[in-house]
């Protein structure tokens, strides 16, 4: 080293690293549950579910920034600008995940401890995302045969714009996002205790 | 996701030597923000309309309207096709009638309110989407990171949006040999809603441990290259205005302010004169 030169100690970072550089790979991973549900024609979303899995391993900065993330890239690419709304909507299953995680409503084998998270996805959670659909995207039908007829038939039946918008999201998000849990879950229990970056509650 | 949306992350940027390839990313992004804003300030489909075939004659100077116009026909028409006849019937705001239709006996009347209402949304989409995809298909991923250091965003934000773009199109590729693997296993896909969920299972797992397995793999090239060595990091691209820059400046300043003018004179519905509901925003 010259004379002047100042020494610097770098301190390998390990598990942070990991963290950063799993952001990324659950933005992707959202993306590619999307194509696979294409292939597959599972009757759900897919785009979410990596953003539970991420929440899960490595803490919920980790999952709610990768969710974001994702939706960020599909905002400036194939959804257009108003979507990058649906990104906060990410931070709010990344938060639902923790705090079941916390509470330890995330053990596959206490099935009993896992109604509650599948409340919330399944009836909670659509309240928000009504809210988005109806002020970001002019709450119309969905492009969905089946949510659209849902839509139609609580329109008719009520003439209540909100509720008719709300049931059609129930209709999606009741299978999309317990499916999601639960395949989270499964993931989670067979992934080797290395990548596991989270402390999760014994 | 439609399989468009697939196939257009997938191949990414069309190389080719347009103006709007030229232009300067920051302009192009500029672009795409301030006709997203203009597409939801206004309420008029017509107005909206206007927007679209705008970004579709960039899109022919860029060489890639068929792109944009696979985009449209696959999102925004289908969600038209749909909201235009269940909004004409059902819309609660509904009130001033077009004409009745006559089926199975049953009389059904459509009325403009929901006509307008299915009509403008999707087109605002649509103006959202293809005014992204004109910005995203026509920018080298490269001037796409030099942009992000430029708007000074942090760096570990920069390097996971631009590793995301490079997962996407791997692990897509990666699931579709994993799905070629279970097909060969013999894996049906013409199948029960049930099997299909456990099929998409399948598909997710061996995706994700592979992931994971890379994820340590890039964490040691990362650090190799010391990614958290406390010094300033640079980028190696460097992006400049250029002439045909000024040109789109001009360009939007000169639409600004007739679209101002527009706005405070006719309002936000200026031509079709629709009228502002409570959700309408």
């Amino acid at each position: 080293m010259e004379k002047g030169e100042e020494e610097k100690e770098v301190i390998p970072t390990g598990a942070k690293i990991l963290a950063i550089v799993m952001i990324p790979t659950i933005a992707a991973l959202n993306y590619v549950g999307g194509v696979i549900v294409e292939l597959t024609k599972a009757p759900i979303w897919g785009d979410t579910w990596a953003t539970i899995l991420g929440t899960l391993i490595s803490g919920f900065w980790v999952g709610a920034i990768g969710g974001f993330l994702y939706n960020i890239i599909m905002a400036l690419t194939l959804w257009g600008l108003p979507a990058w709304v649906w990104g906060t909507a990410n931070i709010v299953i990344a938060f639902i995940t923790w705090g079941c995680m916390k509470l330890g409503w995330t053990d596959l084998k206490k099935p009993i401890k896992l109604i509650i998270p599948c409340i919330i996805f399944g009836f909670i959670y659509p309240i928000y995302t009504t809210a988005i659909s109806i002020f970001i995207f002019g709450g119309g039908p969905l492009y969905k045969p089946l949510p659209a007829a849902v839509y139609a038939a609580v329109l008719a039946s009520t003439e209540n714009f909100w509720l008719a918008n709300y049931v059609q999201n129930l209709v999606t998000e009741i299978p999309d996002k317990i499916i999601s849990f639960i395949i989270s879950l499964i993931i989670v229990s067979r992934i080797p205790k290395k990548f596991i970056l989270v402390r999760q509650r014994s | 996701m439609s399989s468009i949306g697939t196939s257009l992350l997938r191949r990414s940027i069309i190389v080719k030597e347009t103006l709007i390839h030229k232009a300067d990313p920051r302009t192009k992004f500029l672009f795409f923000l301030w006709i997203s804003i203009w597409a939801y300030i206004f309420y008029d489909y017509v107005l909206t309309t206007i927007f679209l075939i705008g970004i579709i004659i960039l899109a022919i100077i860029g060489k890639i309207l068929k792109r944009i116009l696979l985009s449209v026909a696959v999102i925004v028409l289908p969600w038209m096709a749909l909201g235009v006849p269940i909004l004409s019937v059902l819309f609660p705001w509904n009130s001033t009638l077009m004409y009745k239709i006559e089926i199975f006996g049953w009389q059904i009347p459509f009325y403009y309110e929901g006509f307008a209402w299915g009509l403008t949304w999707p087109l605002r989409i649509g103006v959202c989407i293809t005014s992204a995809l004109l910005f995203y298909l026509t920018t080298n991923p490269a001037n796409l990171i030099a942009l992000l250091f430029k708007l000074k965003l942090p760096f570990r934000f920069i390097y996971a949006f631009a590793a995301a773009t490079q997962l996407i199109p791997l692990l897509v590729d990666e699931a579709g040999t994993i799905y070629q693997a279970q097909l060969s296993r013999g894996l049906r896909t013409d199948v029960g809603i049930i099997k299909r969920i456990w099929n998409f299972l399948i598909l997710i797992v061996p995706l994700t441990l592979s992931s994971l397995t890379k994820v340590q793999i890039r964490a040691i090239a990362l650090e190799s290259r010391g990614f958290s060595a406390p010094v300033i990091k640079t980028c190696p691209y460097d992006i400049r205005f250029k002439n045909i820059d000024y040109v789109f400046f001009i360009g939007i300043a000169i639409a600004t302010l007739i679209m101002v003018y527009v706005y405070t004179v006719y309002g936000f519905s200026p031509i079709v004169h629709l009228k502002q509901y409570f959700i309408s925003g």
